[in-house]
């Protein structure tokens, strides 16, 4: 195999995935460099069609291993028996923190790393969101706006398949959707009376990367919502169901596993990076992989750390850190689960599938001007359902009564989590530690702490929340305003922010390094803001982006 | 289900007490012949807890073990005490050795420290929440608790929003959403 490449992508998720097939498909010879194992698409989902009874803990797991090797990633929704070998051991991947707010890491590392794990919530950000470090001062200005990016969402959405409605909401610019999902009979209701009651609000169906239409070689999603065992009808977007298949397609790539990229090696005359320092995860071995260009797509904390490690003679501060701010500024949702409330007078009305989707109340504080002293604002997601069999652990109960009682659907239930936005502060960092893990790399350190601006955002969306609920007569069993630590959200952001001025942030307008032409930085950490939605799509569209700007300045000599 | 008010199981938790200071006939003969059987407890309590109806029950192997392995893995904090302070507690109830009691004692036991533990106020410390909730877990994620009394589709290929829920329905086992587990024991 050759070492040198035209493109090294660093990662295999869902930028790297993204950033393997634009560059292929664009005639570039891409080598993309995982550092976990091989998972292939529908042979390697070894857990997907097993029963609870197939498995020893049947479903729940081991806690005796949860908690040796996976204290971290059990605390995660979907980590679970059946999803464990798709999450990382974190006894074998060890990071520094704080003892006070320790920040949950959740990683996957195996070939599609979290786009196998991902939530699938597809949201399109607007100026709302991008210009809101301009607007209120905390960070630094975007160097783009929704006009820059709205083609490449159209163009994402387009190839992933994404199902949602047509909306009209400034806040949440509609996209090229698959028909929506639908809302059961409590959702549809409490739509209703929010609609009602709030001119400013909406409930809609939720927009996610689950397809309800079939595209070719990937089939409509079967609502088994399993998601994260990996889908053998590939109808929700991972690296393996989409963006790798398209890649390999064209011939261009290389894909290696079980490889860490340690550092990026740099070329001080040339200003240009020259490829990237490999240890082998089975033999230790190390190589040096060539290319005209790299683009560092290793999940926000990863690629912060290794530019961090990149630090040479010159750029002791970390590679393309000139600004000082490579790995401050780093972000995370906060979020809560809100509102937990008991619906009556729905008894009669049930459904039939697993919907793999919920509901969304798009953000509504301070969209319009400033409704408050609060600073940005929040949205909510969450979904009703019926209560199963496990209500009866809750309720007393003995004998053929209790076991008939629990045959059938049992109450409604409602769910409401808030995410609000997080501002950019540069005491929240990723930097290195001083140990090291067992292959002799620097371990990464995040410093992350919630501030006043999300808290008591939380608290207005609790408010709000209790109100919106109570319009359907709902009882609250469960209330929170208190964030969760800081990664429970896993959409950490920032530490590479894109930006105006190469003096406070790290990279340019398409994720271009200020100070280094053909580093290209496409994941969480170029986000200079967080907003409230999801970021996931965003990361698409910007890698897409860039990679085609990447191209043309190959093309034409610049890089 | 059976329901009691919260006056009447301390009563019948003190008249319990009170009979053990007299032991029954069969007690001291099942401490002559028996020694203690989790197995024989795990399948007498789960049948209990769930009969067998017009399918099988929670005293099958299957879930007995499953309950077995939850208590020695220490699933959801439970203690390697949890099923001998579980007989301890029936032992009480029973006024004798719980595993030797008649049928109807067994079950008036076991109704009885269902109603004292998930009654509103009550202190906490019993071991049986956690051994239901250990229970109800291996039975409706067996196969016969999972696709037999409930329904099980792994591939449903739809979803209806809304449709009627008619009187002998059977939920799906496999509602990802609705089947999780909070906390065990009394919310």
């Amino acid at each position: 195999m050759t070492n040198l490449f035209d493109a090294i992508v660093v990662g295999s998720g869902v930028t790297g995935g993204w950033a393997a097939k634009e560059l292929t498909e664009r005639g570039l010879k891409v080598l993309m460099i995982e550092r976990g194992p091989l998972i292939e698409h529908q042979v390697d989902y070894k857990t997907e069609m097993l029963a609870p009874w197939e498995l020893q803990f049947r479903g729940f797991g081991d806690p005796k291993i949860s908690a040796r090797d996976y204290p971290i990633q059990s605390k995660g929704m979907y980590f679970n028996e059946w999803t464990a070998n798709h999450f990382v051991n974190d006894k074998d991947n060890p990071y520094q923190t704080t003892e006070k707010d320790p920040f949950q890491w959740r990683r996957g590392y195996q070939l599609g790393g979290k786009s196998l794990l991902w939530g699938r919530q597809c949201y399109r950000w607007s100026d709302l969101d991008f210009g809101a470090n301009a607007r209120d001062g905390h960070g630094s200005d975007w160097p783009i706006r929704y006009k820059d990016l709205a083609p490449w969402y159209d163009h994402v959405e387009e190839f992933i398949g994404v199902s949602g409605s047509q909306e009209g909401l400034d806040q949440l610019p509609d996209g090229k959707f698959q028909p929506p999902m639908e809302m059961n009979a409590v959702e549809k209701a409490l739509k209703a009376r929010i609609e009602a009651t709030y001119r400013d609000r909406k409930l809609i169906i939720g927009r996610s990367a689950n397809m309800t239409e079939d595209k070719p070689g990937r089939s409509k999603c079967q609502y088994r919502n399993i998601c994260a065992r990996g889908c053998s009808y590939g109808a929700y977007f991972s690296t393996q169901s989409s963006t790798l298949p398209a890649a390999r397609a064209t011939g261009n790539l290389t894909l290696i596993t079980d490889s860490i990229v340690d550092s990026i090696e740099y070329d001080p005359r040339a200003r240009r990076v020259t490829g990237v320092r490999v240890i082998d995860t089975g033999t230790r071995q190390r190589t040096t992989y060539n290319a005209k260009m790299v683009f560092l797509c290793a999940g926000t904390i990863n690629s912060i750390s290794v530019l961090l490690r990149s630090a040479n003679d010159a750029m002791p501060g970390g590679l393309a850190n000139g600004s000082g701010t490579l790995g401050r500024y780093f972000m995370d949702h906060a979020l809560t689960m809100t509102v937990i409330a008991k619906v009556p007078g729905f008894e009669a009305h049930g459904y039939f599938g697993n919907r793999p989707n919920g509901i969304i109340i798009p953000r509504f504080l301070n969209v319009h001007g400033k409704d408050s002293d609060l600073l940005r604002g929040y949205s909510y997601q969450g979904s009703a359902y019926r209560t199963g069999w496990s209500r009866g652990v809750a309720q007393a109960g003995v004998g053929s009564a209790f076991k008939e009682s629990l045959q059938g659907p049992g109450d409604w239930t409602m769910l409401l989590g808030a995410f609000a936005e997080t501002l950019p502060r540069a005491d929240n960092r990723v930097s290195l530690a001083t140990q090291t893990d067992s292959f002799g790399i620097a371990q990464s350190r995040i410093d992350f702490a919630y501030g006043d601006n999300e808290r008591k955002l939380l608290a207005h969306a609790g408010h709000e929340a209790k109100a919106m609920v109570a319009l359907l007569n709902a009882k609250i069993v469960s209330y929170s305003e208190e964030p969760g630590l800081g990664g429970t959200a896993v959409h950490e952001m920032g530490g590479a922010r894109m930006g105006h001025d190469p003096a406070t942030s790290v990279l340019n307008a398409h994720n271009q390094a200020h100070e280094i032409a053909n580093l290209f930085v496409t994941d969480g950490a170029a986000m200079a803001s967080t907003a409230c939605q999801n970021p996931s799509l965003t990361y698409m569209a910007l890698t897409a982006r860039a990679a085609a700007f990447a191209v043309d300045q190959l093309k034409h000599g610049a890089i | 289900m059976k329901t009691h008010s919260a006056r009447m199981n301390r009563r019948a938790l003190m008249r319990g007490c009170a009979a053990a200071l007299a032991a029954p006939a069969w007690t001291a003969a099942a401490e002559a012949t028996t020694g203690y059987d989790t197995a024989k407890l795990l399948q007498i309590v789960g049948e209990i807890l769930i009969p067998a109806t017009t399918t099988d029950g929670a005293g099958a192997r299957d879930v007995t073990d499953f309950v077995a392995l939850a208590v020695a893995s220490g699933m959801r904090g439970a203690k390697p005490d949890l099923l001998d302070r579980l007989r301890n507690e029936l032992d009480r109830l029973a006024a004798g050795a719980f595993l030797a009691a008649p049928l109807a004692v067994q079950k008036n036991a076991i109704e009885a420290l269902d109603t004292a533990t998930y009654a509103p106020g009550a202190p906490g410390g019993s071991a049986w929440p956690l051994t239901k909730t250990f229970i109800l877990m291996g039975y409706y994620t067996s196969q016969t608790g999972g696709s037999s009394e409930l329904a099980y589709d792994l591939v449903p290929g739809r979803f209806d929003p809304d449709i009627p829920v008619v009187k002998g329905q059977k939920a799906l086992s496999n509602d990802w959403s609705g089947v999780a587990i909070h906390s065990a024991g009394p919310n």
